[in-house]
């Protein structure tokens, strides 16, 4: 007889008016692996906060641990005793592992804290999961895998029989991917339930059985995971496939151009020798394979570390990419980060330009120029809207309409497909190849290929080990067997990918 | 004195009463502490003051929190979920007249004859083309035996098993039979259609050892299959599989009738499951065009056998194929016997 960790029983949930979810009905077995892939974010967050909290109910029943948890009926909620992790750490800064998996969870009732026994008792739970930790590591020095690991460990011990993990496979590499997935399936085994929620069909065949098809705050359908094909994907991302196929059509080769960065022998931690020439126009991917390499050039590029050795260049000066007009850097979450709130949407808007146009803010003439020639494509109405009201998807284009305005030579932009879903994706996309055509270079760096690969002139993969590998577009085919689209590549080369030289003819390392 | 006390407490279930001992307690404690304030007590005024203050919390707890929770009843009500319950589960109620009402809705819901109603309902949309199903199993008997007698084997054998099916379906007056059954008349039905579409058909039942003496109400798989067949797999180009699958949890009996055909598109998903919830709207002729009629009518059934909280849900993609989960309880012969037994003493 099974054991059902998880149920929802065709649960609707209101908020302020709206149906976040409805009719929604999934349930989760005792040591299951279910995927959750949703075709768009709606209902998502609600999802996951009455998982954790339970929410007052339009309808519907919950229950966990085959106790009835939350009901319609029922006012009397205490939290569920589920861990979720994403993105954002739970763990808390300044404070060993140890503390953060024995000391600071509930229940822990001893007044004096003995280090030794703890340390005695967390070994064979690190021993366990194999994943290079120490009890006394600082949270803040921990990579995100290593941070991933340590909060799977921190819900085992709290006895935490569900676990959430929300999107990881957007910031572990690709190396830490399978490490990651062993350790899940060892508690999956010890009865440990997981929902691994991921917008990439690809990362959910390669860990669970099941995959529950969420769209618009309803599951849809469940799918056994042995099932699902190259069809299958087809069929589940329809509009996007149909895109994609046409954007490869009309995709045309760039990287001739002219030289607009270069990045010369940087030398900062970890990162060696870093070598690249990045033209007018180009769309390039950099996939750093570990989370210290992504951290360690995210850092450079941002300016919070200085480079050792070696700089970023423009025609010839080297140039501080924080401080210079002709890049543009964008961080994760670029409608969260990049926006003022408390300033208007046009003072958004034309801020980046004032050193084109001087004295842009007494100009009435440009802000009305810029306002008709926008208004077609973003609607007239989302001018007078404050950035607190704002959709994301108006934010996003507030962005991208900013970076076109400012016109740089090269942007930056850091994940920017991370944890969206599909119809972000596409307009993320859409927007970035707009940049394209102007002529406006993009480096995106990420570990995750999904999506990036797709407009991807080139493509360089760097490691702490061996160094950076560069691969053009003929050449993604036999990357990876976790990379989604693979196969539109595949078609089209059967050569086996190789180590490359640079666009200036150098081997690199 | 007993007698006294249980009157007391049957009163405290309306609201109506609560209100009136609250607010009358309140309004007391409000002039004894203003008349012990005049008298210049100020202890006692104090003291009355404060019990007014927990006069005031209690009225929260107890009128208040049941208040929201017969409002929250009411909405659903409106919304069109049938979310009557028996007395005994009813809680506090507004009144003793809304009581009453209550007690008369859920009886009409919930009456043998409802579910009679049902299942003829079950029973006519199984036979739905025949005007006389007796006449016709009797001729279809004549049939077989003539076919036999003549060497068409393959006439005799769909004829045994048209027979066959319309015995289990128009014989047992039962309410509940056992999986066992309804597998069997699955079987029956699926060897009928396989004459129709031979190899393009197939089904594959998947069911754990032991399962099969749980009790479902009759007449549940078979319409279901019927559906999976006509509006899944029989639209789709090229072979169709349907695949049911009998699963036991701690919480209850899964089984999933899945199939991978055409599937359906969100919107037509969205109202199928909503018709289910609600369970009003069985009876709109165009749910027969749709195909949703006999999944609300075996989902009422069940409603009414074992409570709202099992019941069917519909998973469905266009061009995913669908998959309808039956959710009951896990109950055979002996655990409701032994229920019956319990609940007579």
């Amino acid at each position: 007889m099974e054991r059902e960790v998880l149920r929802f029983s065709r649960v609707t949930y209101e908020q302020k008016g709206g149906v976040y979810l409805r009719d929604f009905d999934m349930s989760i077995l005792r040591g299951e692996i279910m995927g959750l892939l949703p075709l768009n974010a709606y209902g998502l967050p609600s999802f996951l906060s009455l998982l954790k909290y339970n929410h007052p109910l339009y309808f519907g029943r919950v229950y966990y641990m085959g106790k009835l948890v939350n009901s319609w009926q029922d006012m009397k909620r205490v939290p569920n005793r589920v861990t979720v992790i994403g993105s954002e750490s739970s763990l808390v800064a300044g404070q060993s592992v140890l503390t953060n998996i024995f000391v600071l969870r509930a229940g822990f009732g001893q007044y004096l804290i003995r280090k030794k026994m703890l340390e005695s008792q967390l070994k064979p739970f690190l021993e366990d999961i194999d994943a290079g930790i120490r009890p006394d590591m600082r949270a803040e020095a921990l990579s995100a895998f290593e941070r991933v690991a340590v909060e799977i460990l921190r819900a085992v011990v709290a006895g935490h029989r569900l676990i959430v993990l929300k999107e990881v496979g957007a910031f572990i590499g690709e190396d830490e991917k399978s490490r990651l997935y062993r350790i899940i399936r060892h508690y999956r085994d010890q009865g440990f339930s997981f929902l691994f929620i991921s917008g990439q069909l690809d990362e959910i065949k390669a860990i669970c059985e099941r995959v529950s098809i969420m769209s618009n705050g309803k599951i849809l359908n469940i799918l056994d995971t042995k099932m699902i094909n190259d069809k299958t994907g087809e069929l589940l991302f329809y509009g996007y496939t149909d895109h994609i196929a046409g954007r490869l059509k009309e995709h045309k080769k760039t990287g001739a151009g002219r030289s607009v960065l270069e990045l010369r022998d940087l030398n900062s931690g970890i990162l060696r020798d870093i070598s690249l020439t990045i033209r007018e126009g180009e769309y390039l991917v950099i996939r750093p394979l570990e989370n210290r390499v992504f951290e360690g050039l995210v850092s450079l590029v941002f300016g919070e570390t200085k480079a050792e050795k070696g700089g970023f260049f423009m025609e010839g000066h080297e140039v501080f990419l924080p401080k210079t007009h002709r890049v543009v850097l964008l961080k994760e979450k670029a409608e969260d980060t990049m926006l003022f709130p408390d300033m208007s949407y046009m003072d958004n808007l034309l801020f980046t330009i004032d050193h084109k146009i001087p004295s842009v803010w007494l100009r009435k003439g440009v802000s009305k120029s810029v306002r008709q020639e926008l208004s077609g494509k973003v609607g007239a109405d989302v001018f007078s809207k404050s950035i607190r009201n704002m959709t994301r998807k108006e934010k996003i284009e507030l962005v991208y309409a900013r970076i076109m305005l400012q016109k740089p030579d090269a942007l930056f932009c850091v994940m920017p497909f991370k944890e969206e879903d599909i119809s972000m994706r596409l307009l993320i996309w859409e927007l970035q190849e707009l940049l394209l055509k102007r002529n406006i270079a993009i480096v995106t760096i990420t570990m995750n290929l999904s999506d990036s690969i797709l407009l991807a002139d080139r493509l360089v993969q760097i490691s702490a080990d061996s160094g950076m590998e560069e691969y053009i577009r003929e050449e993604y085919g036999p990357l990876s067997e976790n990379v989604s689209w693979r196969d539109i590549f595949r078609k089209k080369d059967k050569r086996p990918a190789e180590k490359k030289g640079d666009n200036n003819g150098k081997i690199l390392h | 004195m007993d007698k006294v006390f249980i009157g007391v407490r049957d009163k405290m279930r309306f609201l109506s009463a609560r209100v009136l001992v609250c607010v009358g307690s309140l309004f007391l404690l409000f002039i004894l502490s203003l008349a012990a304030h005049i008298a210049s007590y100020p202890v006692l005024s104090t003291s009355l003051l404060i019990l007014s203050v927990i006069d005031l919390i209690v009225f929260i707890i107890w009128v208040v929190s049941p208040f929201l929770r017969n409002e929250n009843k009411i909405r659903r009500i409106i919304a069109g979920y049938m979310v009557f319950e028996p007395h005994d589960r009813r809680g506090v109620v507004l009144t003793p007249a809304t009581e009453e009402m209550s007690d008369t809705v859920y009886g009409i819901l919930n009456s043998d004859q409802t579910v009679s109603l049902n299942k003829r309902q079950a029973q006519y949309l199984a036979l739905q083309n025949q005007i006389n199903p007796h006449f016709l199993y009797n001729t279809l008997d004549g049939i077989r035996s003539e076919a036999l007698i003549a060497g068409l084997d393959n006439i005799a054998d769909m004829t045994e098993a048209l027979a066959t099916f319309f015995r289990y379906t128009i014989s047992n007056v039962e309410n509940l039979v056992t999986i066992d059954d309804e597998l069997d008349n699955c079987r029956t039905y699926f060897s009928i259609q396989q004459y129709r579409f031979g190899e393009r058909l197939g089904l594959s039942i998947e069911a754990e050892e032991g399962l099969g003496r749980y009790l479902i109400p009759k007449l549940t798989l078979q319409p279901i299959l019927e559906n999976s067949i006509i509006h899944g797999t029989e639209m789709k180009t090229g072979k169709g599989l349907t695949v049911i699958s009998i699963r036991r949890t701690d919480l209850r009996i899964i089984i999933n009738i899945k199939d991978d055909g055409v599937g359906m598109d969100e919107e037509t998903l969205e109202k199928l499951n909503r018709k289910l919830d609600t369970g009003v709207e069985n009876l709109k002729p165009s749910d027969r065009e749709t195909g949703g009629i006999a999944l609300v009518n075996v989902n009422n059934r069940i409603h009414l056998l074992f409570g709202r909280e099992y019941g069917l849900h519909v998973f469905s993609m266009k061009d995913l194929g669908t998959t309808v989960e039956i959710s009951i309880p896990a109950v055979t012969e002996e655990t409701r016997n032994k229920k019956e037994t319990a609940d007579g003493a």
